[in-house]
């Protein structure tokens, strides 16, 4: 069911912010001192296993250094991430400016797409690789 | 004159059977009062009074989805986003998945907002039946 294109903007903007907001903050951190990153994950403190997406901050930041081996190492999680993080500034402006809901759109279109049981089984089964793969390595 | 009181009779007949019995409705709302939000109660009711009797099969066999079960969900799964995934958000559950479930934040937060997401969906899923 599809999101309503109010409460979708906002979402996507607080979105992107935060994201940027931690990648800064890990960056200064690390840069700054030699104190730990600050691990945010709920699973991961709870239950001492880590979750499907434990290290997707760090391959972020590995992606910033450009050390893209790295960052697959840590987590692939976070190729996509970084990409959103590219991606949708420029697209939210764009959409901000032109009045056009292109990227409300997409999203509706996506979500259509991804009820299929052709695309979110494997989708899923790859997430559950990665997050074997997490366990194993305990990342 | 009594012509014209058969055909209004008759008339009248016509519109009583067509339309829902309200003590049909009022026994939906009282089975699946809790699916929905509270100040959607009055407009649900007065939709399924003028909605046509026909109708009151499909209505009983629509599966809406209990709030308590999403927020059990969102407390155990909020974190893989299985919570938004239930209720039918699947870009939203991939968007949790995928970001350990908003840096965590976005799981405290749908603690709250979930069960009021579900009642919300609910809507949408009488809505789709009634309009």
């Amino acid at each position: 069911m599809p999101l309503k294109e109010n409460r979708f903007y906002p979402f996507a903007v607080l979105s992107v912010v935060t994201g940027y907001a931690w990648v800064i903050l890990n960056l200064t951190i690390n840069k700054n001192s030699d104190l730990p990153a600050p691990g945010l994950c709920i699973f991961k403190t709870v239950t001492g296993i880590p979750c499907p997406s434990c290290g997707s901050t760090r391959s972020v930041l590995s992606i910033v250094d450009g050390d893209f081996g790295q960052a697959l190492n840590h987590n692939p999680i976070g190729f996509i991430l970084a990409l959103m993080l590219v991606i949708l500034p420029p697209w939210l402006i764009f959409d901000l400016i032109t009045g056009k809901r292109s990227m409300h759109n997409f999203y509706n279109r996506a979500e259509f797409y991804l009820k299929k049981k052709a695309i979110i089984v494997p989708l899923i089964m790859i997430i559950l690789i990665i997050w074997i793969r997490n366990i194993l390595i305990s990342i | 004159m009594g012509i014209w009181n058969n055909r209004v009779f008759k008339c009248k007949y016509t519109l009583n059977s067509n339309n829902m019995d309200s003590q049909k409705v009022d026994m939906f709302i009282l089975t699946n009062g809790r699916f929905f939000e509270s100040y959607h109660l009055g407009q649900i009711r007065d939709r399924l009074l003028n909605m046509d009797d026909s109708k009151w099969f499909i209505l009983q066999t629509v599966q809406f989805k209990d709030p308590t079960i999403s927020l059990i969900v969102s407390l155990v799964g909020g974190t893989f986003g299985i919570d938004r995934f239930l209720i039918g958000d699947t870009g939203l559950g991939i968007g949790k998945l995928l970001t350990c479930g908003g840096l965590g934040i976005w799981t405290f937060i749908d603690w709250f907002l979930i069960m009021r997401a579900t009642r919300e969906k609910n809507m949408i899923t009488l809505q789709q039946l009634l309009y």
